[in-house]
């Protein structure tokens, strides 16, 4: 199901900025299209925003480059309708498997229907 | 929305910001025909193509799952956009940091912060996904739509229900298909893709998603409807000790765990809840922002002293750098491959002649899924020795220190003892750490050293361990040295050659050989 954010009125821009010094102190791991604009954005702003950012590729991510951070961020684009017409497809899951999986996560947007559907988890009916 | 804590802390959203936008043509029936609905903007003028996903409130159902707010999407009001399963928080919106507006920003470093605290939390609900198709669990939001949508038949609900049920409800009418339904509700249950109703608890009148179902059950096994009650119970608890089990035997078992199973709608059966079995919680009421660990709110007065611990051993992101760990403690040797999640200890003590004990070399601990990959001892009838506990020891002796800032440990400051020293009661999270043990840290309170660690375990007598020896690894000072007063003298635990990110030999994650060398 697709979620809609964005609506034709226009606010004034009026709130303060994020105060950085408001956040714990963290140990944020990206993961994502580092290559790809909105990439380079994310790690931007969280580099702006905690005590040390890991920036780490989607496509060649594996669970051990995440271990030690405290909070994985995980940006997927959409690829459950892919899998689900090419059932031989190879599938990358970048946080592996789900019994191994010890990291509190944040999953942005269609990421987390990648990950429910490849961890057999809630969240794909949508 | 919700009220909750996400959009509080840390960065503070007036969530009664809101603007009127034009509601969704799907959500008009259920929202009494409204053609405006109020909305907290996250974005202005710009986002990206896909705004994002959102998941269907009704399968969202397990105590490890909470829902914070939804979004405007095209299906249904009640769809949930930013929620959270154990330590996995769904933050559905697509937009990246520079498409946000302000209160999106907020949002998004609220979500992080919020699910830092979820280090123990893990999901419990399952489904079987749609990727392949064939191996999709029988949908029980189909189901549900099904027996209200006014365009339904009595072949959809036939179709969704294995033999000989697909049958039974295929000759009836519609309304006369859903009261049958129904009326066999209580015994609802899946298998494969298919619903059934199960013979079994028909027969024995028992709702099977019912609070004290399993312990009427059980009750049930020392009676006339034994066989009966017996395979109702493998059934609804596949994690459960097993149909061959003796009724006194399902007795011992289920009254530790009573408490912490909980129902999974999609699968229809009872799960554990781990996290209220180690709280020795009830997994009904441990629910939302009761579930995570650490404080919500640290004591300034606490965090500055763990701050100063923190940083006389080794400084407060000193461990990040940590990927491999040694050392010895004894006649045994252990590593630690933290990126891979590893934990391995080599014994290479003997046992003295006219000693009882179990003999032992290699035991292999896989601290990220927090299962045994290899114990020690054995084989049955002798025990098995696992690594658990010697890699708890590890993360709550040397390493206790400096994990004092991690966002899910616990702090508070106590009153200082007799020698003038600091006090701080510390509680550490983890799949691997006691829920229900507590330590009070002695530091002296101009340097930050610990002096003395009071364990206080949830049974039995609390014990101090006096710090009489630390070790310098890599930037990290560790105590090392620990000794116990006991009637007869004293305990001395010491852990001596530890190394900071040595070489591994190959085979760690497996091997039953001795690798590590011998003292």
């Amino acid at each position: 199901m697709r979620l809609h954010l964005s609506v034709g009125l226009l606010l004034p821009l009026c709130a303060a900025a994020q105060d950085p010094s408001l956040n714990r102190k963290l140990h944020v791991a990206f993961v994502g299209d580092l290559e790809s604009a909105r990439g380079a954005d994310f790690v931007q702003f969280l580099r702006q925003q905690f005590a040390r950012v890991d920036s780490v590729e989607r496509k060649t991510c594996t669970p051990d480059q995440l271990r030690t951070a405290d909070v994985v961020v995980l940006d997927w684009a959409q690829e459950i309708m892919a899998w689900s017409q090419d059932k031989t497809m190879a599938r990358h899951n970048p946080l592996g498997v789900l019994a191994r999986w010890d990291r509190p996560t944040v999953m942005i947007g269609s990421a987390g229907l990648n990950l429910a559907a490849d961890w057999n988890l809630p969240g794909t009916e949508g | 929305m919700r009220e909750h804590v996400l959009f509080q802390a840390p960065h503070a959203i007036d969530v009664r910001a809101t603007v009127d936008v034009e509601t969704p043509k799907q959500w008009r029936d259920k929202l009494g025909g409204a053609e405006k609905v109020s909305v907290v903007r996250l974005c202005d003028d710009k986002g990206p193509k896909m705004p994002g996903w959102c998941a269907l409130a009704g399968g969202l159902q397990g105590p490890e799952i909470e829902v914070m707010c939804g979004g405007i999407n095209t299906k249904q009001p009640t769809a949930a956009g930013v929620w959270r399963q154990g330590h996995l928080l769904h933050f559905g919106f697509e937009p990246s940091p520079g498409e946000f507006n302000e209160t999106g920003r907020k949002l998004l470093l609220n979500a992080i912060d919020y699910i830092a605290r979820f280090v123990t939390d893990r999901p419990i609900v399952r489904v079987n996904s749609f990727t392949p198709p064939e191996q999709m669990t029988a949908p029980k939001h189909w189901l549900e739509f099904m027996m209200t949508f006014a365009k339904a038949t009595t072949e959809d609900l036939a179709g969704m229900f294995a033999e000989p049920w697909k049958a039974q409800i295929g000759v009836l009418e519609l309304a006369e298909a859903r009261a049958f339904i129904e009326q066999r509700r209580p015994a609802l249950c899946v298998e494969g893709r298919k619903f059934l109703f199960d013979e079994d608890a028909l027969a024995l009148g028992v709702d099977v998603a019912k609070a004290g179902v399993l312990r009427q059950l059980v009750d049930l096994l020392r009676g006339e409807q034994q066989e009966r009650a017996m395979r109702l119970l493998a059934r609804l608890l596949p994690d459960g000790p097993g149909a061959g089990t003796t009724p006194n035997n399902w007795g011992y078992w289920l009254k530790p765990r009573e408490d912490a199973l909980c129902f999974d709608v999609h699968f229809r059966i009872w799960r554990l809840d781990p996290l209220a079995f180690w709280r020795g919680a009830k997994s009904a009421e441990l629910l939302g922002p009761a579930r995570a660990d650490g404080d919500a709110h640290r004591d300034p007065a606490a965090a500055e002293l763990a701050a100063k611990v923190v940083a006389h051993h080794g400084g407060e992101r000193a461990l990040d750098d940590l990927k491999t760990f040694a050392c010895r403690f004894g006649e045994i040797r252990c590593c630690w491959d933290r990126e891979h999640g590893l934990f391995r200890l080599e014994n290479s003590g003997t046992i003295p002649k006219g000693n009882r004990a179990t003999a032992w070399k290699v035991a292999i601990f896989d601290a990220a899924a927090d299962a045994d990959v290899l114990r020690g001892g054995g084989p049955e009838p002798k025990p098995f020795v696992s690594g658990r506990g010697w890699f708890r020891e590890l993360q709550e002796r040397l390493f206790l220190p400096l994990r004092l800032l991690e966002p899910g440990t616990s702090l508070r400051l106590l009153p200082d003892d007799a020698d003038g020293r600091r006090c701080l009661e510390v509680r550490l999270a983890g799949r691997c750490a006691d829920q229900r043990k507590a330590y009070v840290l002695h530091v002296d309170p101009r340097s930050g050293a610990l002096h003395a660690i009071d364990e206080m375990p949830r049974e039995g007598r609390p014990g101090t361990w006096s710090i009489e020896g630390t070790i310098q690894v890599g930037p990290l000072t560790l105590p090392a040295k620990f000794v116990r007063k006991t009637a007869s003298g004293a305990d001395v635990d010491e852990y001596v050659e530890a190394a900071w990110n040595p070489k591994l030999p190959d085979g760690i994650e497996a091997s039953k050989e001795m690798l590590l060398g011998v003292k």
